[in-house]
């Protein structure tokens, strides 16, 4: 396009120039100067810009010193073509150099005639050579075009050469002014240049014709400027006021495209977000673009030359199709990279909405994009956010399966995980948790997968595991950005493995730590159920009255209300607890809460039905709740709960069929709450609903509507059965009948150790199997018994459980088993600490153990600690306790404090001969042998054989009760640690003593036997 | 076939002085009419297509109509002489728009819809015969005709045209744009299910102001059938939600009522929200936590008022009714930073260059072919 603007311009000057060099007298012998320039313009004609530089540099150095007075002005032609001859090899500076020489040196004077055509344009030619150079002095550009206009306002002696195109120029001062950092002046051109009405100007002596080019080429730096100079509100007011004309044409503009998209994207990343939203407002589709390119071609400006050759507006037409086929071949077309940034500024704005709807459109129009990655991942990412679990994980699952390497996969994974574990999904949670987990080479995703693996754990209610992980997660991650949800789900988690002492602490903590914390409701709620728990009442209420006072519009206000109803009840405020189940009930229903509505409906039903006149209250109640609730979790309770009532009303009948009819459809539901009790009360209500004892057991073996296959539920009738023997054995006097009810329970104890899978079994069958196991010694298989039941999610009998597996250590050969009971101990007395009469068990399995151990301090100690426990110090076993205290210090040698403990024995309880003899007869050998007392020992001794041999106290019965109670361990362990002090041993060991002693010098034998 | 010289030189310089636009000597299809000539509407041309096996070119010509893969055209504008051209044939074209289309098309560009319909009624109807020529826009006036009449309110006659036009006539992307006008009748006849129905597959429509427009529509659907179906409600609310956001990006906000309207209504779908009601309820209380989940919507909402309130679209503004949305983005201002300067951060996930193939070179290329010298008017031939 240059070329042919200097093919015309210097076509014209040839003919000019040649007759001017003609006229001289200086032509040379080798080539005059009109050769050397005419041969100079036409290699100019032919494109051979080096050729042509040759020749005019030749007349430059030949002719130059002369110049001015051979040639005058008129020389300046010379530097002109030359300046034209460097542009065509892109030499800029040069070329502006020349031009500059042409403009100034050899400007036109007054009196001259040697007129210098070009002296006017070389300016013009000067601005434009120096807007091409690298890093141009815009202001120096600015300042050429300003002295070019002066100049030709002056009317110059060249005016009649002056030739230009205005829109042109004021397109270039535009871009000139944005690059000088002067936007606002640019603007101001532009306004110029969009107002201008055209047409030759006679003044300016230039012509006006304005393209798409020429405008898209201003405004695009203009645009820029803006937003590089940090004013956008001016840019808006640009983009704004020049809409139309910048949307008028779709195919031009698509060249200036990079430009406006790195405009938006730059105004965007600084904020400017209106800005870059009215850039991109003003791009084409690539649509847009093909169409527009059609109605261009139609264009004169496009029609070929009369020779066929294309003219330059249809090269650029070329071009631009050829540019966005390509774009669009590439697979990120423009409207890929606009999109995206629209979609992005939404975005940045926390608009989630517009991203995710756009990225979607992106994903599925683009399939081939280099943006493909970013579009799946902002694609999940807003989706989740947006609340469409569904979507994330479509979209996060493709982009894991395109891109398995990507560097954003960690990204996703997070996301996906996340996204599963806010919404609840933990299932699936969990699965993709340990999936992350194995993988995961970075210490975030490290983090998250150990949170999401404990946090979903814990709300799929298998705690054990989940307070392992959590714990894990608060010791490995104690800066952990998840360290407030973790500590609260630990906290909760233990508390819901009725680990209350410990739940308690770390609630307290939590709630000390976060005063503010979104989980504050749910810790407060959690404290105070912890509280209730281990009846401390009060406590409860203060924090339920804080929960109440702090968050009053918790989402679980009606649970709240609950157990304040529940603590009331506890309290005997019963009116107080109906109306908090009443509003539990209202505010539930409310927030459509339906399980916490259905919680509320049993509970007014068992506070109701304390009182009779309110039985058909009661009836109503549950009617209501299988009417609202027939699918609730807790519908096993709710079936229970009025039975009394029902059959006080005559209307047993009716709560039994509903049982029949619910069993059932509890399936395999292992966690089905208040199942147990729904058997167990279908057992007890079966005979005044009519069913025989036989009848029972057919109906318990072959329940109606429970098919073979769902064993867990099978496994808890036939428990139930075994529940009914046994009962009904303790009020049978046939002993035959006994004996096959004995046989029974036998035969289906064995069917449930064959038949049943363990983990099909829930905690309380667990524990009676366990129970049965060690009845009959077999102490490996009942442990796993035990071990399957305080690992199940069933929190049921976890407890007994834990006892009994401490008990079942202390049986074992094994040191190590033997003081590993110790840690199951412990565990009862920190979380079960509220059952004070399982405590006081295990305080004699402690003791008992340590005895066992023979730690006679630890034997005393704990002891101690039971006559002085500071819940209430206890009482049952104090005898005992008496008796083994002084035993400890006895095997220690302290026959004083022993002497005391044995005595206090026998002030307690003389008639507990299991340790009233012992102690007696170990005062009396004491006496004899460490003390010397031994008349006073001997006739102890004797004293204590008679009365034994005369049935003082109750020696046998405790003994009997020992041997005839093997499922009281305790008892059970006693017997083998008490075996040399049992009766049957005892008494005749004494009396071997009396006779020893009967002949030692210091003792005066009685003469009748004892 | 008439053989063409090359004789016109004067002719196409009087065309080349007026660009693309009507030419001093040409008289447009408007005073044709005013001056009562009877003769067939034409459009003044320049084509160069092979002829016979050589390529001719035929200089001020006249298009009078397409017929059976052919243009009938003569080089007298009122003495129709059946000369017959295949448009495969032609190689190049050059037309001079007649003014009535030029204006038509101007007045609904600058969006004076009610001037514009009557001259694209009369471009429509005049140059009825030659609306299969791609190079002139005859197609996009009737198109353009449809939109100034369903933004008129004329939807009774844009259904009765919608009725019989032959839409295999169009290109796809015309149709993609035809294809939303029955939505728009359906949505001002409150038909939301048919709305519904017509645009099930908003994704089918490329980037563009068609493809807002469904979005648009389509989000108008659900949000107005959400009231009705409560179990869904929620899910189509979101959905609605989210066709509304591409209505603001599917054409790069270039429609800015649509752009206004779009954050408006989806504006109503947040101020209905129990979350944002929990928001306005909870702050400035001690209850109130900033990363609670009932804060993403209210951003999202602070941002809709953010535009409408900053950003010119078209007069829109925001109601009386929806004004606690207002300056509520200020609340964000230092979340967006953060934001921000996170994006900038994260080079994974920061905005990449574009890496269209248009160049700055060839910017240059353009600059520096405009520049100086007064020089882009055509050369003699």
């Amino acid at each position: 396009m240059r070329f042919n603007r200097f093919f015309r311009a210097s076509a014209g000057l040839a003919g000019v120039a040649g007759l001017f060099f003609l006229t001289t007298n200086h032509a040379t012998a080798q080539e005059g100067p009109d050769d050397l320039f005419n041969r100079g313009v036409a290699l100019l004609q032919d494109g051979q810009y080096p050729g042509a530089e040759e020749a005019f540099s030749t007349m430059i150095e030949r002719f130059e010193r002369d110049a001015e007075r051979l040639f005058g002005p008129r020389f300046g032609t010379v530097y002109f073509h030359r300046g034209v001859a460097l542009e065509g090899q892109r030499r800029f500076q040069e070329a502006a150099d020349d031009f500059e020489v042409s403009a100034t040196r050899f400007a036109n004077r007054a009196g001259d005639r040697r007129i210098n055509p070009y002296a006017t344009m070389s300016l013009l030619h000067v601005g434009g050579a120096l807007m091409r150079i690298e890093n141009p002095d815009y202001e120096l550009v600015l300042e050429v075009f300003q002295r070019f206009q002066r100049q030709v306002e002056d009317d110059p002696p060249d005016a009649a050469n002056i030739a230009y195109n205005r829109a042109t120029l004021l397109a270039n001062i535009a871009i000139s002014e944005a690059r000088a950092q002067r936007p606002r002046n640019a603007a101001q051109t532009f306004r110029r240049l969009m107002s201008d009405p055209g047409g030759f100007c006679r003044e300016t002596r230039s012509n006006f014709q304005k393209t798409q080019q020429t405008v898209h080429a201003a405004a695009s730096e203009i645009v820029e400027s803006f937003q590089v100079n940090d004013i956008p509100d001016a840019g808006l007011e640009f983009v704004d006021e020049f809409r139309p004309a910048l949307t008028e044409d779709r195919a031009i503009s698509y060249f200036y495209t990079p430009r406006y998209l790195e405009a938006a994207s730059n105004a965007a990343r600084e904020g400017y977000y209106a800005f870059a939203l009215s850039i991109y407002s003003i791009l084409p589709t690539s649509q847009q673009v093909l169409d527009g390119l059609a109605l261009n071609r139609a264009r004169l400006e496009a029609f070929p030359h009369a020779d066929g050759r294309p003219r330059e507006m249809a090269n650029v037409l070329d071009r631009i199709e050829q540019r966005v086929i390509e774009d669009m071949e590439s697979g990120t077309p423009v409207d890929a990279w606009v999109l995206d940034g629209v979609a992005r500024v939404f975005f940045l704005n926390g608009n989630q909405q517009a991203a995710y709807g756009t990225y979607r459109t992106l994903i599925d129009m683009f399939p081939n994009s280099q943006l493909r990655p970013q579009m799946l991942y902002f694609a999940a990412a807003t989706a989740s956010t947006t609340g469409r679990l569904a979507a994330t994980q479509q979209y996060g699952e493709r982009f894991l399966e395109e891109y398995p390497d990507h560097e954003l996969r960690d990204r996703v994974e997070e996301l996906l995980l996340e996204s599963l574990f806010w919404n609840a999904r933990y299932e699936e949670a969990l699965a993709v948790g340990k999936d992350v987990r194995e993988r995961a080479t970075q210490d975030d995703m490290f983090e998250l997968s150990d949170f999401v693996i404990g946090g979903s754990l814990y709300f799929l209610g298998r705690f054990p595991e989940a307070e392992r992980e959590l714990r894990a997660f608060r010791e490995k991650w104690p800066d952990s950005e998840r360290t407030e949800p973790a500590r609260y789900y630990l906290a909760d988690n233990l508390a819901r493995l009725n680990r209350f002492v410990e739940a308690g602490a770390m609630l307290d903590s939590f709630l000390n730590d976060y005063p503010n914390s979104e989980l504050l409701d749910l810790a407060l709620y959690s404290r105070a159920n912890v509280h209730y728990n281990q009846e401390e009442l009060n406590p409860a209420v203060t924090r339920l009255g804080q929960f109440l006072s702090q968050r009053p519009n918790s989402e679980i206000r009606d649970q709240a209300l609950n157990l304040l109803g529940n603590i009331n009840d506890s309290l005997g405020n019963t009116e107080t607890a109906e109306q908090n189940y009443r509003d539990a009930l209202a505010f539930a229903r409310r927030l459509g809460n339906r399980s916490t509505a259905a919680q509320s409906l049993i509970f007014l039903m068992g506070l109701l039905s304390e009182d009779e006149e309110r039985d058909e209250e009661v009836v109503e109640l549950a009617e209501e709740f299988f009417r609202d609730h027939p699918n609730d979790l807790n519908r096993a309770r709710a079936a229970v709960v009025p039975l009394d009532a029902m059959d006080r009303l005559g209307r047993i009948d009716e709560g039994l069929a509903r049982i029949e009819s619910l069993i059932p459809t509890f399936g395999e539901d292992l966690e089905a709450a208040g199942m147990e009790d729904l058997i167990l009360a279908y057992v007890k209500h079966a005979e005044a609903g009519g069913l025989s004892m036989e009848e029972l057991r057919e109906r318990l073996y072959n329940f109606p509507r429970v098919p073979e296959s769902a064993v867990a539920l099978r496994a808890r009738l036939m428990m139930a059965l075994i529940d009914f023997y046994e009962q009904r054995i303790n009020e049978e006097d046939d002993e035959a009948t006994v004996a096959r009810m004995e046989g029974e329970i036998r035969g289906v104890f064995g069917q449930l150790r064959r038949e049943f899978p363990i983990e099909s079994l829930s905690n309380y069958i667990l524990v009676r199997v366990g129970d049965y196991l060690v009845r009959y010694e077999e102490f490996a298989a009942a442990r796993e018994y035990f071990d399957r039941a305080i690992e199940s999610p069933d929190t049921e009998f976890q407890d007994r459980a834990t006892f009994n597996l401490g008990f079942l250590l202390l049986l074992s050969e094994s040191r190590e088993d033997n003081r590993r009971a110790f840690g199951y101990f412990d565990r009862i007395m920190e979380d079960f600490r509220f059952d004070r009469l399982l405590v006081e068990e295990t305080f004699r399995m402690r003791a008992l153990g340590h005895e066992m151990l023979e730690e006679w301090d630890r034997v005393e100690s704990v002891w101690r600690e039971y006559l002085r426990y500071e819940g209430g110090a206890f009482r049952r076993y104090q005898t005992e306790a008496f008796y083994k205290i002084g035993l400890s210090f006895d095997r220690r040698g302290q026959w004083e404090a022993a002497m005391d403990n044995y005595a206090q024995v026998w002030v307690l309880d003389p008639g507990n001969l299991l340790f009233s003899a012992p102690a007696w007869f170990r005062m009396a050998e004491i006496n004899f042998h460490e003390r010397g007392h031994k008349q006073n020992a001997y006739e102890n001794l004797w004293d204590m054989v008679r009365r034994a041999a005369g049935g003082i106290g109750h020696l046998e019965a405790e003994e009997q009760r020992i041997l005839d109670n093997p499922d009281q361990y305790a008892d059970r362990l006693n017997r083998r640690l008490m075996a040399d002090r049992l009766q049957r041993n005892y008494i005749a060991h004494a009396k071997r003593e009396l006779e020893v002693w009967e002949r030692d010098p210091g003792v005066t034998a009685k003469s009748d036997e004892p | 076939m008439k053989k063409f010289a090359i004789f016109a030189t004067t002719c196409l310089l009087a065309l080349a002085g007026a660009g693309n636009v009507a030419a001093q000597s040409a008289p447009s299809g408007d005073e044709e009419m005013e001056r009562g000539i009877q003769a067939p509407p034409s459009v003044r041309a320049i084509i160069r297509a092979e002829v016979d096996g050589s390529v001719q070119t035929l200089l001020g010509i006249f298009l009078f109509k397409v017929e059976d893969g052919e243009i009938i055209y003569a080089d007298n504008p009122e003495s129709f002489n059946a000369e017959r051209l295949p448009v495969a044939a032609i190689q190049n074209v050059a037309v001079e728009l007649p003014e009535v289309i030029e204006n038509a098309l101007s007045a609904y560009r600058a969006r004076q819809f009610d001037d514009a319909l009557p001259l694209l009624n009369r471009v429509v109807r005049r140059y009825e015969p030659l609306r299969d020529l791609d190079f002139l826009p005859i197609r996009q006036a009737e198109i353009y005709r449809f939109d100034c009449m369903r933004r008129m309110g004329e939807f009774d006659q844009l259904r009765d045209e919608l009725a019989v036009l032959e839409r295999e006539e169009f290109t796809s992307s015309e149709q993609a744009v035809l294809s939303v006008f029955p939505a728009w009748e359906a949505h001002a006849a409150e038909d939301w299910p048919r709305v519904r129905v017509i645009t099930r597959d908003p994704d089918s429509v490329p980037p563009g102001p068609a493809a807002a427009e469904m979005a648009f529509l389509r989000g108008e659907a659900l949000r107005h059938l959400a009231e009705r179906e409560s179990s869904e409600r929620a899910e189509m609310l979101n959905d609605a939600l989210a066709e509304y956001h591409r209505a603001m990006t599917m054409d790069y906000t270039f429609s800015r009522d649509l752009v206004g309207d779009a954050a408006i209504a989806a504006l109503r779908i947040y101020d209905a929200d129990e979350r944002v009601a929990e928001y306005f309820r909870r702050w400035g209380t001690p209850d109130f936590s900033e990363t609670a989940g009932y804060v993403i919507p209210v951003r999202e909402a602070a941002w809709l008022a953010y535009m409408i309130e900053t950003m010119d679209l078209d007069g829109r503004e925001l109601p009386e009714d929806l004004q606690r949305f207002s300056g509520l983005f200020a609340r964000f201002a230092d979340d967006l930073e953060e934001a921000a300067r996170g994006e900038q951060e994260d080079e994974a996930t920061a905005a990449q260059a574009p890496e269209l193939a248009g160049a700055e070179d060839d910017i240059e290329d353009l600059n520096a072919g405009d520049e100086g010298g007064g020089d882009d008017e055509p050369e003699d031939e």
